[in-house]
């Protein structure tokens, strides 16, 4: 693909938000993710020449952010638990003083819990309503590996979620 | 909660998450900041997609193969010739020196003959 600087910039706007969103759900920090998903965009545009169209551009950009938020994650041990408690303060502005607030904000700790396998494939098949079979070629994984995780995760998080939801009926 | 309500939740829930603010400048800036040098546009006419190069590699083993087998044939041909040749120059040396061979007893027998009935002649 060949595109000027304006070009560049529409592109950058469309896909930043599923960038950004991927990166923040895997590494749990909003400092560390947009840091990630900057790195991305700017890869891209290094990448452009070996990239055919809007669909690759767009399979390249999930690919990328998966590695690189899994890499920046493993270089900096962030604990992601512990960052994520203010993630929804910043983003809901005020609504996470409702109980769907509350609710939805441990929703995201409990995904931040889990093990980085199992949380990535969460990310990118609820968040990007992706297919085990699209997930699996993303990752260059087998099928059958990327469906384990996913029963992993999803039996990790019910698990997780009734212990929450206990303890916020207490409060 | 069950499986199938988590899967709920989750498909409600787990919408993206705007960028913040200024993002996208601060990837212009970043990209302004640190020239990329492209390659030139001749050149990028040449590039293959990964896609493109899947047909590429098989092409390319094959064609090493038939130039490794078709080298390896010639060489061998080559030095069956070389073996036919110098095998053929043996044996014409070796047909040449038993004809000398031959033609020197021979000469001695016809002389051996010549001798004998000459002295047959002189007893009678």
């Amino acid at each position: 693909m060949r595109l000027n600087d304006f070009e560049f910039r529409r592109l950058v706007e469309e896909h930043q938000s599923m960038v950004f969103s991927i990166a923040l759900r895997l590494v749990g920090d909003h400092g560390l993710a947009e840091e990630v998903a900057q790195d991305c965009l700017v890869e891209l545009y290094r990448s452009l020449d070996r990239l055919e169209s809007e669909d690759h551009v767009r399979f390249w950009l999930r690919r990328v952010a998966v590695h690189r938020a899994t890499d920046a994650l493993r270089r900096r041990a962030v604990r992601p638990e512990g960052r994520a408690e203010c993630w929804g303060e910043e983003h809901d502005g005020g609504s996470s003083m409702t109980s769907s607030g509350a609710l939805e904000r441990r929703m995201e700790t409990v995904l931040l819990s889990l093990p980085e396998a199992a949380r990535v494939v969460i990310v990118l098949r609820y968040q990007e309503d992706m297919r085990s079979d699209e997930i699996a070629t993303l990752l260059g994984q087998p099928v059958a590996t990327v469906k384990s995780n996913l029963q992993r995760g999803l039996g990790l998080m019910r698990k997780k979620a009734d212990v929450m939801l206990r303890e916020f009926v207490r409060e | 909660m069950s499986e199938n309500e988590v899967d709920m939740e989750l498909k409600r829930k787990m919408r993206r998450v705007a960028a913040p603010d200024g993002f996208a400048e601060a990837v212009m800036g970043r990209v302004a900041a640190s020239p990329v040098r492209r390659r030139p546009m001749a050149l990028r006419r040449f590039t293959l997609s990964p896609r493109r190069m899947a047909w590429l590699w098989p092409a390319l083993v094959s064609a090493m193969l038939l130039a490794v087998g078709v080298t390896s044939y010639a060489v061998h041909r080559q030095r069956r010739l070389e073996l036919a040749a110098e095998t053929q120059a043996r044996f014409d040396v070796a047909m040449r020196i038993t004809s000398r061979t031959l033609m020197r007893v021979s000469e001695e027998v016809t002389r051996a003959g010549v001798k004998r009935s000459d002295s047959e002649d002189s007893e009678k």
